[in-house]
């Protein structure tokens, strides 16, 4: 039987899998910790001030939902949220009746009460970084969101 | 991480259940067995990804966690003899010169035509007594050994 060999490329082809391997391997414990988005640890953070506490998906995907909580300290009159308009778009409010008012799809305006909570489901329609910033009653909160495709 | 473990529990539920089916089913496939194929991957599609996430990075996520469970298996497989004998079934003789076993055989779920069909496909074998050993494979597929080579 004659078969050709040639031993320096499956040599080679030997380490290209073993790094594929090891590859795959770190990919799945960084999406397992949340770096990929859709769950896990990293994929949310939170931020504070002494007005409101910011939860938010820090990595999120493109035409995945993704979701965003704010909870007041105190009784805040005028929440500003800024969002890239063409990029991201808000499917969903809860409580609906939090929300003041909208300007060109961008600007949402909303009214806490102290310790109450807004929920925002928002579509992130391509993928990139963007930023989001939230002033209430005159603090600005600002943050970068990591959209995958 | 949620794409993780949904094609993590996808990967051992269909591991089970084909272990639990045994080894006929699918080895040969025939145009249902065809379209059971296509159901069910249909169905483990679902389940996979989820009813929101139609992302780029959840479908690389899903292949990428599928392949390297896999790889791990297979790596696991040839350092525990125990681990293969339950993730892989064992080769079976059902056919010893000429006579057939009938109990294994149907256990096995394969019929007398079913080795006959193997015997012709292989070696062009025309009836039982001309083989020596029918070995029903932990792949599904019934390897032949005619008498004449003994």
């Amino acid at each position: 039987m004659e078969i050709s060999t040639n031993p320096a490329t499956e040599a080679r082809n030997h380490i290209f899998h073993q790094v594929g391997w090891l590859a795959m391997g770190f990919i799945i414990i960084a999406a397992i910790a949340g770096y990929f988005g859709f769950g896990g640890p990293a994929s949310k953070a939170t931020l504070h001030n002494e007005q409101f506490t910011l939860t938010y998906d820090r990595f999120a995907r493109a035409e995945t939902p993704s979701y965003l909580f704010l909870t007041a300290h105190k009784n805040l009159k005028n929440i500003v949220m800024l969002l890239p308009e063409k990029e991201m778009r808000v499917q969903g409010i809860v409580p609906e009746g939090a929300l003041k008012g909208v300007v060109n799809d961008r600007k949402l305006v909303f009214e806490l009460d102290a310790n109450h909570s807004v929920a925002l489901k928002i579509m992130p329609r391509r993928f990139g970084v963007f930023p989001i910033s939230i002033d209430a009653d005159g603090t600005t909160i600002s943050f970068d969101s990591l959209i995958y495709p | 991480m949620e794409s993780i473990i949904r094609a993590t529990c996808v990967y051992i539920f269909l591991l089970i259940m084909f272990r639990i089916a045994g080894r006929r089913t699918l080895a040969e496939t025939s145009t249902f067995d065809l379209a059971l194929l296509l159901i069910i991957s249909e169905a483990t599609q679902n389940a996979m990804v989820g009813d929101d996430d139609s992302s780029l990075t959840s479908a690389f996520l899903v292949i990428t966690t599928l392949i390297f469970i896999d790889i791990a298996f297979a790596w696991l497989k040839i350092r525990s003899p125990k681990l293969d004998r339950m993730v892989e079934d064992q080769p079976v003789v059902v056919l010893t010169h000429g006579i057939p076993n009938k109990t294994l055989m149907r256990a096995c779920r394969i019929t007398e035509s079913d080795i006959l069909a193997a015997a012709r496909g292989q070696e062009g074998i025309e009836t039982l007594h001309q083989i020596k050993y029918a070995v029903l494979e932990a792949n599904g597929q019934i390897s032949i050994i005619p008498e004449k080579s003994a």
